[in-house]
């Protein structure tokens, strides 16, 4: 009896008492330990005893398993790794928590708790711009019509470019400047690809520059080139960009020509390849086409993820799809359908419409007669009711305020009929003589009405007008023919958009020799070309001013408005209209 | 007697309300009828391919389209050379006429891409524009005919044929732009334009349906009535059976291929012009809006292209019905 | 022997004349419905010939300050009883402007191919043989030919003007007088008075035009009548795409054209006229009908 049970106390309470001496010994290493401890110690552990197991490893191996001590300046208040970022902190946090995906030591991202991970983009329906004509190529140096350029311009980029509100800012070029007489030399952006991969390079923005220079390229752009030579690349980061003399508006010229890959040909019409944020999806021949963001972008990427023109040549049709909400953005809305639309928005933008007179003509040649002509129109009239308001007069100079070369002390001529009879009875013209009117039909708002409404205020002064409407495209190399031609046009009803905010936008207007003028003056050309050929602003914008003085006294049109751009939008569309007539997917968001 | 009262002749599309049967095609063995027909359909090909040659070339000048309209002669004469089109008339007919076998229809200056890839790629949608238009019209036409023929001067007749006279009446262009204001703008139920989804066929369908099934109804109606009149029909009546159950039985067989021809043609008919029409009011992708587009442009080759096609389609579509109703009426008058 | 021929002319005549007797009592019944169709169209040619005498404006006359007023708004010119355009031009005395071109245009393009096409049926039905069947042949393909598009296609080609549709108009409609006149002939060809004629020795010329024409003459008029009213569909078409009749002319067609930019916010522009031609298009329809009935032309 007594020798089982007291054998068992006895050998309890020896084990006992060296347990506690053991204990002893190892008591300033209480800190729980999450990586494993030495298996010596693992195996010599007691069992059902709490001791920690480097009690037993201490006396095994003191020298060899040392702790790793890092010297910290400030206690960590808290060690939540959630709660602070403190290094103090995170020296100690980092090696207890651990994150999804976590960093390499040279920064990269990779896998940590996560095995893998993807970005799920919530499906939000395309932002989608309804346009009245379909564009007939996606060649951005080809066309300056607004129809492309709104897929266009998102998809191309420019060595320089304009903000919102104007200003000539930089693009694709990191740097530019006047190098010499007759060069300016643009630094290039690192670090820039095309959609198709290839990088752009000096080679690639001379090659731009040099492909629309050529004869045989046709483009729409042909007032942009004018007076510039050719372009060689200086390096690989580096273009030069030769004039044709001192030429200032240089800058505002390269705000226009699209940048290509090198090499790039007609294949530009159906696969546009840019440097832009987004980039060519797919083209359904008269219905739409369709942008995706671009991945590589060198900018900012944009909040919008894919975009779509589509095609609705009736305004009506484009109307009604915006109120189904099946599109986001009409460009062109009637003034009375603003208060149909979900939303409108207008811009005092910088398009003025006119009648260009052919100052040649010989009923035409005496000025008194075109300021006449000036005197029959009510402007206000016609602002207010054919545009609902969305337009004012312009101060007869193609330009407003805040532009250089705006001259405030030339006005807009008085509507005043029986003054315009006076001066013209004063030119000998008493009896009157019939006039025609030319309008292209559907590409400015409301133009076959103002052109009517011309023609009936002209015949009240005695000059019996008819109105000839045009095909657009027929219109606009038709309108380009010059007295003593006799086709040339008495008169042609026109809207011209200075998007340079600079007199110097004018130019082929007011000089003999520019392919839409109809001036032939001398001195007025005189005023233009030097103003072109100075480096200074101040200089210029006095130049262009005598010069709109000079053309106020000598009108070669009848100055009529300052014409707002009118858009419907969509309830979810967040955009404020640019000044320019540019439609740029970057700047706009969609809310909700 | 070949002339009979089909084909896609009338001036807007739509014929005048004469009340003449079909007549019946001669006994000669069909494959005879099959070569025949064949042959005579593409001798009209060729007139209508010559016809527009003629057009374009002697009426007008093609080099104008592409010079600038400020160049001088000297430079149109230039353009002129560069596209042969200074040649003797009958070296560029046929040129033409080879172009044209081996698929080269031309290049369209305003889309810059081969003209018959254009056309290639709107016939899909004009085939669906017209087969729907041709469902509708078909139905309300040939089961309208067929309940106002067989009472005919009854109140539902009456009214009936005022409507189905009144629908062929409206502009369809215009009806084509009621609707769009009724259904598409002030009651939102469908789109008002363009061809994006199921919905967007409804409308201009309706518009085609309206106008072709007045004239199906007319046609119908007249056949219907003139087949309660005969003998057979008067004496199943008399023996006490009722009027569905001769309509059923004998009256729907007979008049049945005048229907079936008369869809056929009107659909033929649609293809003349109306089915064009509309697609410029709904901003359809298909032909009639192609060639529209085209003509506003002047681009020839895109023009031409778009007739020659539509042409094409008319002719066989006319060659097959056709045949469909010289085969159905031989297994009639052999079985009969 | 002369008289002989007269007198067999005249049984044929009376033969056909005694129908007219009884024609004669079944007008009577149905002068509400002529006079019902009759006035609209008596109206119509009013307004084309005198139109100052039912407008309420002069059509161009421009107010800017009462554009686009819904039907029946008065302003500081006087009373609209269809509304304004966009240039504040009262649109009823636009379509009373309008009738006159619409109207014309139909009735000439219609004379025109109705005189051709029933002088090629006549030709056609009577002399039969090689040249009859080159004439169907010609009709045959153009009625297998999208006339529209063509019509379209030639438009643009030499520029759309009223005198090119009035030569395109008829070239559409001629196929169906010929083949009416046609099949006409070729009947009457058989039928015992032009027998007797041509035994007698009657010239082709005389028989044509003193014989058959008169018999065929009441059936013609009843296409014709129909066919001006297609005509102006057909010009309204057409002016409605671009390639008709240009301003400054009016038709009604160009109206509809012209308030179809504006159709959300005037309707009437679009609609009124459209509902003016669908209304005189109906009545030549109707009338056409009446007329089929009442000269027994169907029987």
């Amino acid at each position: 009896m007594f020798s089982f049970r007291n054998k068992s106390i006895v050998k309890l309470a020896v084990i006992l008492t060296l347990s506690i001496v053991a204990s002893g010994c190892g008591s300033d290493s209480e800190v729980p330990s999450a990586a494993g401890s030495s298996s010596a110690a693992a195996t010599t552990a007691a069992p059902g005893t709490t001791a920690a197991p480097k009690a037993t490893a201490a006396p095994a191996e003191p020298a060899e398993v040392e702790p790793l001590v890092i010297a910290v300046g400030t206690e960590p208040s808290t060690l939540d790794a959630q709660a602070v970022n403190d290094r103090n902190s995170r020296v100690f946090t980092a090696n207890v928590y651990e994150t999804l995906l976590t960093r390499t030591a040279d920064g990269e991202l990779v896998s940590g708790l996560a095995t893998g991970y993807e970005a799920i983009v919530p499906n939000v329906a395309p932002l989608v711009i309804a346009v009245g004509t379909e564009p007939s190529t996606l060649d951005a140096q080809a066309v300056n019509d607004r129809n492309s350029r709104v897929f266009t311009a998102n998809v191309y980029e420019t060595l320089l470019t304009r903000t919102a509100d104007g200003e000539l800012v930089l693009g694709l070029a990191s740097s530019y400047e006047a190098f010499d007489e007759d060069t300016w030399r643009f630094t290039l952006r690192d670090g820039v690809s095309f959609h198709d991969g290839s990088a752009f390079d000096a080679d690639s923005a001379a090659y731009s520059i040099n492909r629309m220079l050529d004869e045989d390229y046709e483009t729409q752009r042909s007032s942009y080139i004018k007076n510039i030579v050719g372009a060689e690349a200086v390096d690989s980061s580096t273009v030069d960009i030769h004039t044709n003399g001192v030429n200032a508006v240089l800058p505002m010229q390269v705000a226009q020509l699209p940048m290509v890959p090198n090499g790039a040909g007609a294949e530009l019409n159906e696969l546009p390849v840019g440097t832009g944020p987004y980039m060519f999806d797919s083209w359904d021949r008269g219905q739409s086409i369709t942008a995706v963001v671009n991945p590589n972008y060198w900018g900012l990427a944009p909040s919008i993820q894919a975009f779509e023109i589509r095609v609705i040549p009736d305004s009506q049709t484009q109307l009604s799809a915006l109120q189904a909400g099946e599109v986001d953005l009409i460009l062109d809305i009637l003034p009375e359908q603003t208060e149909l639309a979900p939303a409108f928005k207008s811009v005092a933008a910088t398009e003025f419409s006119f009648v260009h007179l052919d100052t040649r003509k010989e009923n035409l040649s005496d000025p008194r007669v075109r300021i006449a002509m000036n005197m029959a129109i009510d402007k206000e009239l016609m602002a207010e009711t054919l545009y609902g308001g969305f337009a004012r007069p312009n101060q007869a100079q193609h330009l407003s305020e805040t532009m250089l070369g705006y001259n405030p002390d030339v006005k807009m001529f008085p509507y005043d009929p029986e003054g315009a009879k006076a001066l013209l009875a004063e030119a000998g013209h008493a009896d009157g003589f019939p006039l025609t009117i030319h309008v292209g039909v559907g590409r400015y708002l409301r133009s076959e009405e103002s052109a009517e409404y011309i023609a009936q205020a002209l015949t009240e002064i005695g000059l019996p007008t008819t109105v000839k409407l045009w095909e657009w495209n027929e219109f606009r190399s038709a309108s380009r023919v010059k007295a003593p031609e006799p086709e040339a046009m008495d008169m042609a009803y026109k809207w011209n958009s200075n998007e340079w905010f600079d007199a110097a936008r004018m130019t082929s207007f007011a000089t003999i020799g520019g392919k839409s003028n109809k001036l032939w003056n001398e001195d007025v050309t005189a005023l233009f070309e030097a103003g072109a050929k100075t480096l200074d602003q101040e200089e210029r914008h006095r130049l262009y001013q005598d010069a709109w003085a000079l053309i106020h006294e000598n009108p070669h049109a009848i100055y009529l408005l300052q014409q707002d751009l009118i858009y419907g939008m969509s309830e979810r569309l967040d955009w404020d209209p640019r000044l320019d007539d540019e439609y740029l997917i970057s700047g706009m968001s969609l809310l909700s | 007697m070949r002339w009979s009262n089909r084909g896609s002749s009338s001036v807007d599309g739509k014929e005048p309300q004469l009340e003449t049967a079909p007549d019946f095609p001669s006994r000669q063995p069909i494959m005879g009828v099959v070569v025949r027909r064949v042959r005579d359909g593409a001798i009209t090909l060729l007139i209508v391919v010559t016809v527009i040659f003629t057009l374009a070339h002697v009426v007008g000048n093609p080099a104008i389209a592409y010079a600038p309209i400020d160049a001088s002669d000297e430079e149109v004469a230039l353009i002129e050379h560069q596209f042969g089109l200074d040649r003797p008339f009958t070296v560029r007919y046929f040129e033409y006429l080879g172009d044209l076998a081996t698929g080269d229809f031309g290049e369209s200056n305003w889309q810059k891409r081969p003209a018959l890839d254009a056309v290639r790629e709107a016939v899909p949608a004009t085939i669906q524009l017209t087969l729907a238009g041709i469902l509708v019209a078909g139905l309300f036409g040939s089961v309208g005919g067929l309940l106002a023929g067989i009472s005919p001067n009854s109140l539902f007749d009456r009214v009936t044929n005022f409507f189905s006279v009144a629908a062929l009446s409206v502009p369809n262009f215009w009806l084509g732009l009621l609707l769009i204001v009724v259904f598409a703008v002030n009651l939102g139920w469908f789109p008002t334009s363009g061809r994006y989804g199921w919905s967007s066929i409804v409308l201009p369908a309706a518009t085609l349906g309206i106008v072709h099934g007045g004239r199906i109804f007319q046609l119908v109606r007249s056949a219907t009535v003139e087949e309660i009149s005969k003998p057979y029909v008067v004496v199943a009546r008399s023996k006490g059976f009722s009027m569905p159950v001769v309509v059923g039985r004998h009256v729907l067989r007979n008049t049945g291929l005048t229907m079936a021809t008369t869809v056929g043609w009107e659909y033929v008919r649609m293809w003349g012009g109306a089915a064009f029409a509309i697609e410029y009011v709904f901003a359809w992708p298909g032909i009639g809006l192609l060639m529209i587009n085209g003509a506003n442009r002047q681009d020839f080759f895109v023009l031409q292209s778009a007739v020659i096609v539509a042409g094409a389609f008319v002719i066989l579509s006319n060659l097959v019905i056709d045949l469909f109703y010289n085969l159905i009426d031989r297994r009639i008058n052999s079985a009969g | 022997m002369q008289a002989d021929v007269v007198t067999l002319g005249t049984l044929g005549a009376q033969a056909e004349s005694t129908k007219s007797v009884d024609l004669a009592t079944r007008f009577h019944l149905r002068t509400w419905l002529w006079l019902l169709l009759l006035s609209p169209v008596v109206l119509l040619l009013f307004c084309a010939v005198l139109p100052e005498l039912f407008q309420l404006h002069d059509p161009q006359h421009q107010n800017l300050r009462a554009r686009l007023l819904p039907p029946w708004s008065t302003s500081s010119d006087g009373f609209h009883p269809f509304g304004t355009d966009s240039l504040g031009r009262d649109l009823y005395s636009q379509m009373v402007e309008g009738t006159r071109l619409t109207l014309t245009i139909a009735v000439v393009a219609t004379a025109i191919g109705g005189t051709l096409g029933v002088l090629v049926g006549l030709i056609s039905g009577y002399f039969g043989g090689w040249l009859d069947r080159f004439l169907s042949r010609l009709s045959e393909a153009q009625t297998a030919m999208p006339m529209f598009l063509v019509a379209i296609l030639l438009l643009s080609l030499l520029g759309p003007s009223v005198t090119i549709l009035l030569i395109v108009l008829p070239t559409l409609l001629w196929p169906i007088f010929a083949r009416v006149v046609r099949a006409e002939s070729m009947r009457l060809k058989e039928s015992l008075f032009i027998e007797a004629a041509i035994a007698v020795g009657c010239s082709p010329m005389r028989l044509l035009r003193s014989h058959m024409l008169p018999n065929i003459a009441p059936r013609i008029l009843v296409l014709a009548v129909i066919e001006v009213g297609h005509v102006m569909l057909a010009e309204a078409g057409l002016s409605f795409l671009g390639v008709g009749v240009q301003p400054p002319d009016v038709t009604w067609g160009l109206l509809i054209a012209g308030g179809r930019p504006l159709l959300a916010v005037a309707w009437w522009l679009t609609i009124l006229p459209g509902v003016l031609l669908a209304m005189t298009v109906l009545i030549f329809n109707l009338f056409g009908r009446q007329f089929e009935r009442f000269s027994g032309a169907a029987g």
